[in-house]
């Protein structure tokens, strides 16, 4: 017995202890990257931030960093919300190449945009006023058109028996009909302004989110981030099979439901108000399996953990590298992104371990 | 311990178990024999509740298995399968780890991670603790998925080929920790076998399937004979009682 419980302290030692100093870590570099990521922009520099804060400077000085800080405090759930989110999916799924946009909701969503643009066109007198005057009208419509994907999606999916391959299936018709509706639509319906919002809208853009939209994604988030660690135990289960899932107690097909709709509706949220972050969700899992690993307990909030980081530093780059352009931040996300990942899985298959 | 009462079992038209009728007591080894497709793995998975039988039932001490909640059920049956599918890397300890699910609350206790690492040392493979599930080797891995379904415990063992892809020192190494483990423990061992020898030597009991119904079952002496083998499996095969061995005839040796 002696001997088992020093193997355990060994084995701790080894496993988990490993594992909480990644994420420890991860939190300090995140803690650490928010005042960085407030302090450079395109107006005011680090020094005048900094002379603002003890006091002596400009009276707008004040307003810009508050709205640099809103925006980082939106790239930290948003990135938390949509890396949380690509790991239940994965796990799901099965598949590492998975995210909850498998789904369909960034197609679904961007055809939200387009029939909210449409609606308001009638009494309101141009959609270009009322997307930049109530966005949050907008951000509404991509919601409710990606959850209704998401129910559609497990609906046919459900009575295909639920397996993964019904849900990827069932995902890609629908996108497809989504994509025939919005390319309709473009190519007839919707004028200049109202396309240049809609292909805006699906760069990604943290932009986009106001005061409201932030209280918005700040409730929401605990809630997401709650449900999605909930699930840890039976993540683990899934991705080894469904029969050994129901072996071990867990109803695979109530599992995959319960997982597929939650990741969905916690990506949803932060899609209606940023746009497409799709990239995001591949590379903050593969980041967080390399250097965290082991049980979904660490991986989940390691995703969480690295979406935030790797969305915060991408916005602070898209910000500043062109300065005074901004870039939407998901054409740079995909465009560092795409190359780093290719290295990383050239580094991996390697090296042949973690 | 065990019964299955006139199981049947179907795959959309396909009948892959006919009636099939199967008493174990507690304590005892039984070993399932057939040829390829004859319905061992599907039995298995129908014992633990897998599977739903179409007709008929399987019984758990008198309750009937597919009543019994599912997570109640794991903690008294412990299911090894042939292979798994290993989509995700993690490290072998947590992989075991998921086998105590239905032990664990919030998260996995020290308890759960000592009986896992118990589960791991009866089969000899806790020096694999820490090595991740893709850089196995198949014998490691069936090893540790054995060790899995150790891990909760169980009353009753079922094993789909259990030293399918083992080396004979790993054969044999299982093979005694699973008999000391119905000996010892009174554990109910069920397994698939696809070598007569290690059925003969093993088990208590065996039973024979064939095209999904049962074609002998009883006490291993009275089932192991060439004149009820050579029928199942269509070709001659020699009971070699001073041996307890069964081996193929040569057919280039007269």
């Amino acid at each position: 017995m002696s001997s088992s419980a020093s193997g355990i302290e060994h084995v701790l030692t080894h496993l988990d202890k490993r594992r909480f100093f990644s994420l420890f870590l991860l939190s300090i570099l995140l803690i650490f990257s928010i005042p960085i990521a407030v302090a450079f922009g395109t107006v005011y520099k680090p020094w005048d931030v900094l002379s603002y804060l003890f006091g002596n400077s400009q009276t707008d000085a004040g307003l810009v960093v508050a709205l640099r800080f809103r925006r980082v405090i939106a790239a930290v759930i948003v990135g938390a919300l949509i890396g949380g989110g690509s790991m239940l999916a994965q796990a799901s799924f099965r598949n590492p190449l998975a995210s909850p946009f498998t789904l369909g909701i960034s197609h679904a969503a961007a055809l939200g945009v387009a029939v909210s643009l449409l609606l308001q066109v009638g009494g309101l007198g141009g959609a270009w006023i009322i997307s930049f005057t109530r966005p949050f009208f907008v951000a509404f419509f991509a919601f409710i058109f990606a959850a209704f994907q998401v129910v559609l999606i497990l609906l046919l999916s459900w009575w295909a028996g639920l397996d993964t391959r019904a849900l990827v299936l069932a995902s890609i018709a629908v996108s497809f009909t989504y994509q025939a509706i919005l390319y309709f639509m473009q190519y007839l319906v919707l004028d200049e302004v109202q396309l240049a919002t809609v292909i805006f809208w699906t760069f990604g853009d943290l932009g986009k989110v106001g005061w409201s939209e932030l209280t918005i994604l700040l409730v929401g988030f605990p809630l997401f981030a709650a449900m999605y660690i909930a699930l840890h135990k039976d993540l683990d289960l899934i991705v080894f099979g469904d029969e050994l899932a129901k072996a071990s107690g867990v109803e695979p097909r109530k599992m995959r439901l319960t997982a597929v709709i939650i990741s969905a509706l916690g990506t949803a949220l932060a899609t209606a108000f940023v746009g497409v972050l799709a990239f995001l969700c591949l590379l903050s899992s593969h980041v967080t399996r390399m250097i965290v690993g082991g049980r979904h307990k660490f991986q989940i909030p390691g995703a969480m953990l690295t979406g935030a980081l790797l969305l915060t530093w991408s916005d602070l780059l898209s910000r500043t590298l062109l300065a005074p352009l901004v870039l939407p931040v998901g054409i740079l996300l995909s465009f560092i992104g795409g190359p780093l990942l290719v290295f990383l899985l050239f580094r991996v298959n390697r090296s042949g371990n973690d | 311990m065990i019964r299955v009462r006139g199981v049947t079992v179907y795959y959309g038209s396909f009948k892959a178990l006919n009636t099939v009728d199967v008493e174990v007591e507690a304590g005892e080894v039984l070993a399932l024999i057939g040829p390829n497709g004859s319905g061992k793995t599907t039995l298995l998975k129908t014992m633990c509740g897998i599977l739903n039988p179409k007709l008929g039932a399987v019984y758990l001490d008198g309750k009937e298995v597919h009543r019994i909640p599912k997570m109640e059920l794991s903690k008294i049956i412990g299911y090894a399968p042939q292979r798994l599918e290993v989509n995700f890397a993690m490290p072998v300890l947590d992989f075991v780890l998921t086998g105590r699910r239905a032990y664990a609350s919030w998260d996995y206790s020290r308890e759960d991670y000592n009986i896992s690492l118990k589960a791991l040392k009866m089969l000899r493979a806790d020096h694999l603790i820490t090595r991740r599930l893709d850089q196995l080797s198949g014998g490691e891995l069936q090893r540790v998925v054995i060790a899995r379904a150790l891990a909760s415990e169980p009353k009753v063992l079922l094993l789909d080929e259990p030293t399918s892809s083992l080396d004979p020192k790993h054969q044999i190494e299982i093979l005694e920790t699973l008999r000391s483990l119905s000996r010892n423990f009174s554990t109910t061992v069920i397994m698939s076998l696809h070598d007569l020898t290690h059925a003969y030597r093993y088990a208590d009991k065996t039973l024979i399937l064939k095209d999904g119904q049962v074609f002998a079952a009883g006490r291993t002496s009275d089932v192991i004979r060439e004149d009820i083998l050579e029928p199942v499996y269509g070709v001659k095969l020699k009971v070699l009682k001073e041996f307890r061995a069964v081996l193929p005839e040569d057919p280039h040796v007269l």
